[in-house]
């Protein structure tokens, strides 16, 4: 038997009459701008053959458009398939959408102010994909239906014989624990002045006031330079201060009374001090650990661990701010680590395989990106060296130091990628001078890709690419064999056993 | 692996066509108007240097790459993936555990409609991905051989496991 088919409400059109009309007020509006002449100075007319172009345009838009808009809405149907749920729609640009029950995430229903005057709701559905902003089902129903389709969604994939009701016819967890693990004011400020990017910024600060120091120098002729380029150091010393210094109150006043409790099934955590956010995450909803260690951080043995939730501020309700902290771990220690990981069901023990650059790989680190590098930054010297040539002892230096660091950090890289396979669980090893580690459970793996431009498929080879459940949450494999894409492909595959 | 629609090269050299017509004239424009419409003569040399080497690129995306694409695209799917394989110069092969999808899409825009094919849209909780250019009469049974297998995934235990 065909199933029942429904249609959106025919409300609907009210907001597609309103349309039409502005539309083909518009179009006529233009037509009737481009058919006036000029009578007088500052003085339009339009003759009475335009006047009748005007308005018979007007109409015929308006008529098109009404019964466009009538057929698409008469196409816009939804219905059951037993297993999934069905909307199709469009006129030319014809969309099936089939979601499974199973795979509803959650089912909303939102009111505008004319859907409250109109009596309508608009009812989303999601299933949890981060790929679009929008939802994957949108129906403008009655209030009233919308309420009914909403229950019959999430009761159905839990009872199979429901029926879908005709028309015709949050998730708020109470926070009862109080969290337990906290950070000391100090410790908060000692976070600010260690994170990452830190260092990157007090480079690009060198870089910067450097920079533009030397295109002053260039452009006055009356300079002393000892004595300019002694301001300049102490100008970017105290810059380098007060980055310091104020990365380390931001974080005291965003991260104020950090705290964080992790029980059988869930994670808590709260900090803030003009904004107070309390989370409380479903240990079963996290997606990835990031485990990070910035540069400074590796100096004293030290981690940040964060946690990759899709709608963590679901589970707030006085939060209306969207803004979320995944941080687990500010700042700790190598135990503490651990026995969080452990916790959270991230076991770092039984090593069953691991995957790491073989072929080419001094070429693809090293080499071929910092080939890239050095002519980048010979070429000035070879086409302009004259505009610079007062200034280039100290620009050279800097440009030095670079490229010194670009060699490093692509020696690092290099070393530092792996893939561990443990059990369920990927953990990507990657990173140049802050080292990171994602634990990914296989069942989180949403794509693996195998990606081949023309010089890696010269060599034969590809960079592995995976897409795991985060909004924007991927891995890149750099360089590696297909065959090691062949030995991750497979641990995905024993994932059931 | 499987092929598709055998219109497929046609149908990429048309809509990349499309695409590319702006590119086009503009570069025509850019020849026809003469050197004094401009303040300075140059001008009118670099604006076309400027649009030439995007035409060039256009010209190699549109005229010769689409004939490339029967032969290198193509999709497969078995109980554990659905395996996609595209690109010329930059190729790339997706694995989609069928476990991991959450809804499939079909689509068919006008210049598809001419051709008689299709789109199929894939969408997981973290990403998606397209096989553009299976049959019109493909699309239906394919759609129907991931759902059977994802419905059985979602009736397993497995699932059940996955989601707790």
């Amino acid at each position: 038997m065909m199933p029942l088919k429904y249609t959106i409400h025919k409300r609907k059109y009210i907001y597609d009459i309103l349309t039409s009309i502005i539309t083909s007020i518009m179009m006529s509006g233009f037509i009737m701008s481009s058919l006036m002449t000029e009578v007088d100075v500052d003085t339009y007319e339009i003759d009475d053959l335009g006047f009748a172009i005007v308005i018979i345009t007007f109409f015929l838009l308006l008529i098109g458009q009404l019964i466009l808009y009538w057929m698409i809405l008469k196409r816009h149907m939804f219905s059951d398939q037993g297993d999934s749920f069905f909307i199709e729609k469009g006129l030319f640009f014809k969309r099936k959408v089939n979601i499974p029950y199973k795979n509803v995430h959650s089912v909303s229903l939102k009111r505008r102010f004319f859907d409250m005057i109109f009596g309508l709701t608009v009812l989303e559905i999601d299933t949890g994909t981060t790929t679009t902003l929008q939802s994957e089902g949108r129906l403008i129903l009655s209030k009233n239906y919308a309420h009914q389709l909403k229950n019959y969604l999430e009761a159905k994939k839990h009872d199979p014989n429901l029926i879908l009701p005709s028309p015709k016819d949050q998730d708020v967890v109470a926070l009862d624990d109080t969290p337990q693990n906290t950070l000391k004011w100090y410790k908060l400020f000692k976070v600010g002045i260690f994170r990452e990017g830190i260092l990157l910024s007090v480079l690009l600060m060198l870089v910067f006031i450097v920079g533009i120091g030397s295109i002053a120098a260039i452009l006055s002729e009356d300079i002393i330079f000892s004595e300019y380029f002694s301001t300049l150091i102490m100008i970017y010393l105290v810059s380098v201060f007060v980055a310091f210094i104020s990365s380390g109150f931001i974080h005291v006043l965003i991260y104020y009374k950090y705290s964080y409790q992790i029980t059988n099934t869930h994670v808590t955590y709260a900090y803030g001090l003009f904004y107070r956010y309390t989370f409380k995450i479903p240990i079963y909803r996290i997606n990835a650990i990031r485990l990070n260690q910035p540069l400074l951080y590796r100096l004293f043995k030290l981690y940040q661990m964060n946690i990759s939730v899709i709608g963590v501020g679901d589970f707030n309700p006085d939060n209306n701010k969207g803004a979320e902290s995944k941080s687990i771990l500010l700042m700790a220690g190598i135990d503490e680590v651990q026995t969080v990981l452990k916790a959270l069901n991230h076991k770092c023990t039984d090593k069953v395989d691991e995957v790491v650059p073989n072929k080419f790989k001094r070429l693809n680190f090293i080499i071929l990106p910092m080939t890239v590098l050095i002519v980048l930054n010979v070429l000035p010297y070879i086409f302009i060296y004259s505009m610079f040539e007062a200034i280039a002892f100290i620009i050279l230096p800097i440009q030095v130091l670079l490229l010194v660091l670009a060699f490093i950090g692509c020696y690092l890289k290099m070393i530092q990628q792996k893939v561990d396979i443990i059990g369920h669980t990927y953990i990507f090893n990657k990173g140049a001078f802050t080292k990171r580690q994602i634990f990914v459970k296989k069942n989180k793996i949403q794509i693996a890709s195998y990606r081949q431009n023309p010089i890696l498929l010269l060599e034969d080879m590809g960079h592995i690419y995976f897409k795991y459940k985060d909004l924007q949450g991927h891995v890149w494999i750099k360089n590696q064999v297909y065959n090691d894409f062949d030995k991750i492909i497979k641990g995905l595959k024993n994932e059931k056993q | 692996m499987q092929k598709l629609n055998n219109k497929i090269n046609l149908y990429s050299f048309t809509v990349r066509t499309i695409g590319s017509l702006i590119l086009y004239i503009g570069l025509i424009v850019a020849i026809v108007i003469p050197a004094s419409f401009y303040e300075h003569e140059v001008i009118k040399l670099l604006i076309i240097i400027a649009l030439a080497i995007p035409v060039i690129l256009a010209l190699i995306f549109n005229f010769i790459l689409p004939w490339f694409v029967y032969k290198l695209h193509g999709y497969e799917h078995n109980e554990d993936y659905v395996v996609i394989q595209k690109g010329v110069v930059f190729r790339r092969k997706d694995y989609i555990p069928i476990k991991r999808i959450q809804h499939i899409e079909s689509f068919q825009g006008p210049v598809q409609a001419l051709f008689k094919i299709h789109t199929l849209m894939i969408y997981t909780a973290g990403s998606n991905d397209m096989i553009v250019g299976i049959s019109s009469e493909a699309v239906e049974p394919l759609i129907h051989s991931i759902r059977i297998k994802l419905q059985s995934y979602l009736d397993s235990k497995e699932a059940k496991n996955d989601a707790s």
